[in-house]
């Protein structure tokens, strides 16, 4: 209804864009992903070529305990394994494209990576005792890591953050927080089995006596080191996992 | 080494069949996360007893007060499973291998699997730690044997290092995105029927008892009796034949519907992502 404006108050504007207020604001536009997508991040790519490069590693490293050529190649696959692990997180954090997916497919392949690794290993080494302790080191390698996954996702935090780590063992806190001791133990473990591959291959020179040297005074003492971290994250995580127990129990009561 | 021996192996792994847990207990732990133990409040009521002062249960789980749960009875059983494997590898690994003394550890060791979830419900020790204890050890014991056929078969080697990653791999996800889950209480049903065609094949695996106690026996008479087909030379004629037969006609089949349960498995966990990857 057309009314004359009679009151001194100026009349409304029609405005044809929105106007900004207090209350309102101008959202951007969202950026939806689907669920596919996650399977197509960049770190998943990452991921799929370690597993690939693994498997190929394995597979080169199987024929050369037969033919003794390949022992190169199968070490670089692996070593590229390694590193490959190092990309994804740094691609997860750079790209924005974190996803809990991707975490549990770099901790599998990292499991499966070191214990394909001591099995070929174990291969290698006639010694019995030398036998025992890759697989003993296997079992430790899967059993803690699985339990300290376990446990952190029980009281519902990532298994490498400073609140899923707050009361445990100051050796595991240690190898969370300190990105220093973390690197060391990781890459001289990985280095002590690479290390250990190649030096059963290799003729007799000098080279070969200074990657020894390398061997049991730099890489052995990381990877004494980085085992007695996964002991005491397996002994921490069954403590936790056991506090969750009575408190559960205790609540029933 | 003697078919006795062979005979007490198949017995050990045998018996514990009739031991497993039902397939009932077990569908409705599919989509919990404690795959081998309910939680604590649902435990079935301890047992009475008549003329006991005490019932077991007030002794041994008066409270995670009196008896912490890494000392819980089931779990002792575990850490002596887990214990019984090492040995056991040390007799097949050595340069002059003991298969007897091999196979009786290694069948004890798996025998007791068996024990410990009876000990857990029958003295209401029921416990998370069990429950992981248990999953980790069957998954070390699956993996010790595939690494001894390694040795054995060495030309089959890629075959049992990518089974062991199947199984590693396959229950590793799956108990991740249950326990993801189930902290989050988010199960719709638009997820549930995309899962549908998996969850099928998953459901009529456990459907009926006798085919998944066949499932999960075959796996593990399989890899045995191959161990024993490489390492017993002086396994006779006959009985040499009559194994033979057994593992490549009745465990072979029951080792790929149990590869590819695994596989199901992996791909229900895989498509769990959608319920999960929102939460932030």
């Amino acid at each position: 209804m057309a009314t004359t404006r009679r009151s001194k108050s100026p009349a409304k504007k029609v405005t044809k864009t929105p106007q900004l207020s207090v209350k309102t604001s101008i959202k951007p536009k969202k950026e939806l992903r689907k669920t596919a997508d996650v399977f197509l991040y960049i770190p998943q790519f990452v991921g799929y070529s370690r597993v690939l490069s693994t498997l190929l590693s394995m597979y080169y490293m199987t024929l050369s305990l037969t033919s003794g050529t390949h022992y190169l190649l199968a070490i670089n696959l692996y070593l590229y394994s390694f590193i490959g692990d190092l990309f994804d997180g740094m691609a997860a954090r750079k790209f924005n494209q974190s996803s809990k997916f991707g975490g549990v497919l770099d901790m599998v392949t990292d499991r499966c990576t070191t214990a394909g690794m001591l099995v070929v290993l174990s291969w290698i080494y006639v010694n019995e005792g030398m036998k025992l302790m890759f697989l003993g080191l296997f079992f430790l390698d899967i059993s803690s890591h699985w339990m300290q996954m376990t446990s952190s996702l029980m009281i519902g935090e990532h298994h490498k953050s400073k609140e899923g780590n707050a009361k445990r063992f100051f050796l595991v806190r240690l190898f969370y927080e300190n990105y220093a001791f973390f690197g060391y133990c990781c890459v001289g473990a990985e280095l002590t089995y690479v290390l250990l591959y190649i030096l059963a291959y290799l003729p007799s020179s000098p080279t070969k006596i200074y990657t020894e040297y390398a061997l049991y005074y730099v890489c052995t003492p990381a990877c004494v080191c980085k085992n007695i971290v996964n002991l005491a994250q397996l002994a921490s995580a069954s403590w936790v996992i056991a506090e969750e127990d009575v408190r559960v129990f205790n609540k029933g009561q | 080494m003697r078919s006795p021996f062979l005979l007490l192996l198949i017995f050990a792994t045998l018996t514990s069949t009739f031991s497993l847990k039902s397939p009932t207990f077990v569908l409705q732990t599919l989509s919990t996360f404690e795959s081998t133990s309910p939680d604590v409040r649902s435990a079935p009521p301890p047992p009475q007893y008549d003329n006991v002062a005490l019932t077991p249960n007030q002794q041994i789980v008066g409270g995670g007060r009196k008896l912490p749960t890494w000392l819980y009875v089931p779990n002792l059983i575990g850490y002596a499973r887990l214990l019984l494997l090492f040995l056991s590898l040390r007799y097949a690994l050595s340069p002059h291998p003991r298969p007897g003394i091999f196979a009786m550890l290694y069948a004890s060791s798996a025998l007791s699997d068996a024990l410990d979830g009876k000990a857990a419900r029958a003295l209401n020790q029921v416990s998370n730690l069990g429950g992981l204890l248990d999953m980790v050890t069957d998954r070390l014991t699956t993996s010790s044997m595939l690494i001894i056929l390694t040795h054995v078969y060495k030309e089959y080697s890629m075959l049992w290092l990518s089974l062991i990653g199947l199984d590693v791999g396959s229950h590793w996800m799956f108990q991740y995105y249950n326990a993801l889950r189930g902290s989050h209480h988010k199960t719709t049903s638009t997820t549930s029927t995309s899962i549908n065609p998996l969850k099928r094949i998953i459901t009529y695996y456990y459907s009926s008892p006798i085919f998944f106690a066949y499932c999960c026996l075959a796996p593990e008479l399989f890899y045995g009796g191959l161990y024993i087909l490489g390492e017993f030379d002086s396994l006779e004629g006959r009985g040499r034949e009559v194994l033979r037969k057994f593992v490549w006609y009745i465990f072979m089949p029951g080792t790929i519907v149990k590869q590819i349960t695994n596989l199901a498995q992996l791909g229900e966990a895989i498509k769990g992502v959608d319920e999960v990857e929102a939460v932030v």
